[in-house]
């Protein structure tokens, strides 16, 4: 008799699961048939700020001799950065913008200002961490490989290290992303010959030269007398952007409530489980307008992950619909301010650093 | 694209490049109001005029990336309408010149996304991007046959550049115009015509409006009637795909040669084949969708949600060419199977005749 009772339960919620599913997609529908003309305009805006961003920045810190201007120059050159490598590359990556046909905002080919290269970028995040969020083993976002954030990573005595070693990743964080794609953990495990890291570099090393001389030497040597000035401007731009990236980032995906899922979820994984995932190992954040571009609509980032084609300033209008289903349909919706969030995180950091088991809860219901 | 500094980047281009990428240097000429562009070739509307009812000529000035073209070639025309770029080839209707514009005869089909933007829209100012020029339905300078256009509506534009290129070159050998549009009032560059006819004596124009009768359409008989000689000449014939093959029928026999050029894609013939699906695999986005064979794959991707870079839609501007890996393919155009392995496809032509993987 209990067996029938639980069968039946179990049911109705597969059930339900997809119902959620069917749901989510018809969203994704109603949502695509709307992109068109204001999605263009919209992304056109975001590429002229970024453009005019850019040039104030520079144009400030070539009289940044005036600390004021310095000061100014620096911000709105972090600005520029920021918005360029969250709102416009990382979203025209995903091919957000590729219905507009234009080559200059093309999914496959947009190269962003980062020293990350973008098909590196397409590799690592579009694809492995976008159809294995959250699965250990598979998304390598997880921590990055040198984090542990989850009781479920084995633990070992230099994690102990971590809380100082992630303020170090923070401050380098595009340089950590830049590298993900090697891998350097196989060559010194032995499993990847030093031959083969040495191929996959030579794309990062050309395109990190390229940012490296762009930056710190031609952008310098422009301003003459002064250079130093420029110099100290652009290397504190592009940590302001690495803080900033890191910080969004991180409360996407490790914040408290964040699961993390074994390779067994893969099996037979329905629309409606791959959608409870994506929910379940995501977070957003709640905030202003302008912080929610600056974050590149990533303070969505449940709605980035159940949409990741539709253009992200749709997001906003997109997460009342799902917050609509998940309460419809019983399942959490994790949001909460940036200092809620990343307080999580960082006690995640802390916590994780020393060895931790799993407070069991609720699992991922498979039937 | 990358848009990282390459070797062969020289001299000032070398050096701002190492400050600013190809995007950054467009978005900065276009703000200060210029055409002017790293690598892509925009051009400014400078004039224009209407040609005839419903037919206009855009005069365009385009900035130094645009090649030579040779007279009856075409051009791909971008825009950007409704937020999608949409791209339409356009043949140059004026002869080269070293005067730097080019001009493009457009008519006006209400129900034509570009022609009816262009007719709303492109007027003194207005900047246009252009691509890719082509088209090999040129003539040989160095022969001295006689040369018979034929010319059914918009193909006129074409001819038009070769005659007046004959025109400039003092017209060394006969030519023959032979014009035929749907009614008295859609000719094109009447004026032109007859100043070209006063001023050469082996020139003749004969224009026929057929009025939707099928006895004015092109015929021998017509030809004979009008004492047009087919016999060893040069024939370029341009017009719809139902015109040039006629013009083929009246005239190849006879002719030396024979080239043509049709404007609009054949009907997507499928008859004798029973509807069924096929499976494509997508390789980069690693997915497999069902498509029928009674469509092009461009149409079948684009129905799955599928966004594939496309252009003129009827197999001209390659735009939406791409890897077929594996799996056979029927090319409308052609008319021919295509089983070879990483073969290049023009999705808006070809259909699937089995199982497909496309490096898309």
């Amino acid at each position: 008799m209990t067996t029938t009772i639980s069968t039946t339960r179990r049911t109705i919620e597969a059930d339900e699961l997809e119902l959620f599913g069917a749901e989510i997609d018809a969203i994704k529908r109603s949502t695509l048939a709307k992109v068109g003309e204001a999605d263009a305009k919209y992304i056109h805006r975001v590429v002229k700020a970024v453009r005019y961003t850019e040039l104030l920045g520079r144009g400030f810190l070539f009289l940044g001799i005036f600390p004021p201007f310095w000061l100014l120059g620096t911000l709105l050159l972090a600005v520029s950065k920021i918005l360029e490598n969250m709102e416009l590359g990382h979203n025209v990556m995903h091919g957000q913008y590729d219905f507009m046909n234009d080559p200059e905002l093309n999914g496959k080919s947009y190269e962003w200002d980062i020293v990350a290269t973008g098909d590196s970028w397409r590799r690592t995040h579009n694809y492995q961490h976008h159809t294995y969020t959250n699965i250990r083993g598979m998304d390598d976002d997880i921590g990055y490989g040198i984090l542990r954030l989850f009781p479920e990573q084995r633990w070992r005595p230099f994690y102990l290290l971590q809380p100082i070693y992630a303020v170090v990743f923070a401050v380098l964080f595009q340089w950590g992303v830049a590298i993900q794609e090697l891998e350097l953990g196989k060559m010194f495990s032995g499993t990847k010959t030093k031959q083969e890291t040495k191929d996959d570099f030579a794309p990062m090393a050309h395109k990190m030269r390229y940012q490296l001389l762009k930056d710190y030497v031609f952008f310098p040597l422009l301003a003459g007398p002064f250079f130093l000035s420029v110099f100290t401007g652009n290397l504190v731009a592009n940590l302001i952007r690495n803080l900033w990236t890191y910080m969004i980032i991180f409360c996407g995906h490790f914040t408290a409530d964040v699961e993390l899922f074994p390779k067994t979820v893969l099996k037979n994984e329905s629309r409606g489980h791959w959608c409870q995932r994506q929910l379940r190992g995501s977070s957003n954040m709640t905030g202003s307008k302008f912080f929610h571009i600056l974050s590149g609509n990533l303070s969505h980032q449940i709605e980035h992950h159940l949409f990741p084609t539709i253009p992200a300033w749709r997001y906003a209008e997109l997460s009342v619909q799902v917050q609509a289903a998940c309460k419809k349909y019983n399942q959490p919706y994790n949001t909460g301010s940036l200092p809620r969030q990343f307080g999580q995180v960082i006690g995640r950091i802390l916590r994780h650093a020393f060895p931790s088991k799993r407070v069991r809860k609720k699992q991922l219901q498979r039937t | 694209m990358s848009y990282i500094t390459t070797a062969d980047e020289k001299g000032l281009k070398r050096l701002i490049s190492a400050f600013i990428s190809p995007p950054t240097y467009d978005f900065w000429s276009r703000q200060l109001g210029s055409t002017h562009a790293w690598s892509r070739c925009y051009a400014r509307v400078i004039a224009r005029r209407a040609e005839s009812s419903n037919t206009f000529t855009l005069r365009l000035a385009p900035n130094g990336n645009i090649g030579r073209f040779a007279p009856g070639q075409h051009v791909n025309l971008t825009t950007e309408i409704g937020g999608r770029r949409v791209t339409r080839s356009y043949s140059f209707s004026n002869a080269p010149n070293d005067d730097g514009w080019v001009e493009i005869t457009v008519r006006h089909d209400p129900s034509g996304l570009m022609s009816n933007w262009l007719f709303d829209n492109a007027d003194k100012g207005t900047v246009l991007e252009l691509e890719k020029v082509f088209g090999a339905m040129t003539s040989d300078t160095f022969s001295e046959l006689p040369l018979l256009l034929l010319a059914g509506g918009s193909g006129i534009t074409p001819l038009m550049s070769l005659l007046r290129e004959q025109a400039s070159l003092g017209m060394p050998r006969r030519v023959t115009l032979v014009y035929w549009e749907r009614n008295d009032t859609s000719f094109c560059f009447t004026q032109d015509l007859q100043a070209i006819a006063e001023r050469f004596d082996n020139f003749a124009v004969h224009t026929i409006a057929t009025m939707e009768n099928e006895s004015r359409r092109i015929s021998t008989a017509q030809l004979t009637s009008l004492g047009v000689d087919t016999a060893g000449v040069t024939v370029l014939a341009c017009g719809s795909s139902a015109f040039v093959d006629r013009a083929r029928l009246c005239t190849a026999e006879a002719a030396a040669s024979f080239q043509s050029e049709a404007f609009t894609a054949r009907p997507f013939a499928v008859a004798d084949e029973a509807p069924r699906n096929f499976t494509v695999k997508l390789l980069s986005s690693n997915r497999s969708i069902e498509v029928s064979n009674q469509e092009s794959l461009l149409t079948a991707l684009e129905r799955q949600g599928i966004v594939v870079q496309s252009g003129c839609r009827m197999g001209v501007c390659n735009t939406c060419s791409c890897k077929k890996v594996t799996g056979s393919t029927w090319n409308a155009e052609s008319a021919e199977t295509d089983s070879n392995t990483n073969s290049s496809v023009r999705l808006c032509i070809t259909r699937a005749t089995s199982d497909l993987t496309l490096a898309i």
